[in-house]
């Protein structure tokens, strides 16, 4: 227990102050905390891919967009409850991710590369075109508060960033994440020894196709609207933003990006209209110079000493 | 019924829209031929060939004088890319289409400080302005603008493929680059030279583009995803499938646009989903 805690301190901290923030904090405050929490869930899930599996996905918007309409429908249209949407938006999602990556993933990663970012704006084509089902451009606002309070969404949106960061994190180390790293490291020699990489590949695309998902459908109960932003090209350069930033091939450090995006949206843009062209040279910076993000620093000088299971797939 | 020179007309208009996407892709389709490096910023430098095109032909008051220089400064922009950037990550896909990707922000960012983020309408030179008549259908001179310089690229390309020693170098280059540099070429000067003739041509295609479409900071992403779509179409990697599917695309928006206008812009991906389940690896593809 003690070594528990001593090894764990940070996080441990770190959680007791999310937890007790809205105790003592504005309303601003917590709105921006759970766009991070929920943008912090997107950019797990992509690094699953970009990270772990090494493909890269320039359509991933179309998962997020996809849970937050799908949510947003089914409760003004059908009625139905937030929680019962919640299977569809998995089910759909999954057959979503299946669909994609058997359209993409036979051919090479290139392939991939590119066909994703053609099916993302073609989602996105579909939503903003078809106005009577989803309000086109306007979105689709009104959707019933799903909790009686801010503060329960708030701890709801906590729980389920903790919820697919533990998640991930078991599937990272589980033998199956295994795999996924040494597709990543070398395709061609997995092949080799027999697995059958385009069913790895589609397994994880397809889980996290769902987590996005789910985070889109958290969004749209936060927000308590939708728009065609979400599944725009927009959420798509700033889940990269947030994933490379914050440091691929790790599990905090999409996180750690996505709250950096979102605050210096928030700040830094009242100040200067081009802060996006602040994170454009930072993110070519981290390309050229530090391939593991931002997290990478903070890794080198916390966790020097120990092999936290956070960092042991960090190669 | 419709009559036949409607028909005429409309295939002569998504001729010229197929140039103008020939123009767009032939850059991107040229680097990734040769240095295997999908240029996400391929479209950003189109944008910058548009806005720096109208920029200079105010200042100059001369239009091919403009043109030129837009073609020459962003062909100057793609060697400075490859020098700087690109070249620190040959080996490394992932990398390369990240650094290209986040080029996109910087690209469109600074066109935003410039230019502010609003659309600009551009007027066309006085000489292109009117039309001609074919078979009593009017057809736009801007458009006959895009037709020529489409087939004046287009050769030219051809010629310095098929008929230089630099061409030579480039399409052994394409079949094996160690083989290449192992028989004493200097190809990373060659992939410097053919980044730069991939910003020039970018140039050329943004100086056309921004008289027809008029200018905004978003059309570099819009193009990009044409770009793809294209490239995809005609396998990657293959100039003369790039060359196909431009025109392809071209006829198949403009008829989609004419028939049933809900489906024009949806139309491009239709195409691609449909070339891509019959042949995967795209119409000219290997593999």
């Amino acid at each position: 227990m003690i070594i528990y805690l001593k090894r764990h301190w940070f996080a441990l901290a770190t959680l007791a102050l999310l937890t007790l923030l809205p105790f003592f904090s504005s309303e601003y405050i917590l709105v921006i905390a759970m766009q991070i929490f929920i943008w912090g869930a997107f950019a797990i899930s992509y690094d699953l891919l970009i990270g772990y599996t090494g493909i890269v996905s320039f359509g991933h918007a179309m998962f997020f967009g996809a849970g937050a309409y799908l949510t947003a429908l089914l409760m003004l249209k059908a009625g139905f409850n937030f929680w019962a949407t919640i299977p569809v938006v998995i089910v759909i999602c999954a057959l979503a991710g299946l669909l994609v990556g058997l359209l993409t993933l036979r051919f090479s990663d290139i392939y991939f590369t590119l066909i994703t970012l053609a099916l993302g704006e073609f989602s996105f084509f579909i939503v903003w075109k078809a106005y009577k089902f989803t309000g086109g451009d306007d979105g689709l606002h009104g959707l019933p508060a799903i909790l009686p309070g801010k503060d329960y969404i708030y701890y709801l949106t906590l729980t389920l960033l903790l919820l697919i960061y533990f998640f991930a994190k078991r599937l990272i180390g589980s033998p199956l994440g295994t795999t996924l790293v040494a597709l990543r490291e070398n395709e061609f020699r997995a092949k080799m020894i027999g697995y059958n990489v385009l069913a790895y590949k589609l397994i994880v695309l397809m889980i996290s196709g769902v987590m996005a998902g789910l985070a889109g459908s958290m969004n749209a109960a936060v927000l308590r609207s939708v728009f065609p932003g979400f599944m725009s090209a927009h959420s798509t350069l700033n889940v990269i933003l947030m994933t490379i930033i914050g440091g691929m091939g790790s599990l905090l450090g999409p996180v750690l990006g996505a709250g950096l995006v979102t605050v210096s949206q928030q700040y830094l843009s009242s100040y200067f209209d081009s802060w996006l062209l602040i994170f454009g040279v930072s993110f070519v910076l981290i390309v050229l110079f530090l391939p593991k993000g931002i997290i990478s620093v903070a890794s080198a000088f916390k966790f020097k000493k120990r092999s936290g299971a956070v960092f042991k797939t960090h190669i | 019924m419709y009559s036949p020179e409607l028909y005429l007309n409309l295939a002569l208009n998504a001729l010229s829209v197929g140039m103008l996407y020939f123009l767009i892709c032939s850059g991107f389709s040229l680097v990734f031929g040769l240095l295997r490096v999908l240029n996400f910023a391929h479209g950003s430098l189109i944008m910058w060939g548009a806005y720096l095109g109208v920029f200079f032909t105010r200042a100059l008051s001369s239009f091919s004088g403009a043109l030129i220089l837009t073609a020459v400064i962003i062909g100057i922009l793609g060697v400075l890319i490859e020098f700087f950037l690109i070249r620190r990550l040959y080996g490394n896909e992932l990398f390369q289409l990240l650094l290209t990707f986040g080029l996109i922000f910087i690209l469109d960012e600074v066109v935003k400080l410039i230019w502010g983020p609003g659309v600009i309408p551009v007027e066309k030179p006085e000489f292109l302005q009117g039309s001609v008549m074919i078979y009593g259908e009017p057809f736009t001179l801007y458009r006959l603008f895009i037709l020529a310089t489409g087939a004046i690229v287009c050769v030219s390309i051809y010629l310095l493929l098929k008929k230089t020693k630099l061409g030579l170098i480039i399409r052994a280059g394409i079949e094996n680059k160690e083989m290449v540099r192992a028989l004493g070429v200097n190809i990373n000067k060659v992939f410097t030279l053919v980044c730069g003739m991939g910003g020039f041509l970018g140039g050329v295609a943004g100086f056309v583009l921004g008289g027809f479409s008029g200018l905004s900071p978003e059309m570099g992403f819009g193009q990009l995803i044409n770009i793809l779509v294209i490239v995809v179409v005609g396998g990657l990697g293959s100039f003369i499938g790039t060359a196909v599917a431009a025109i392809i695309l071209g006829l198949s928006e403009s008829f989609l646009g004419f028939f049933l206008p809900e489906f024009a812009m949806i139309g491009i991906f239709i195409v691609m989903f449909v070339v891509l389940s019959i042949k995967p690896s795209g119409l000219f593809g290997g593999e």
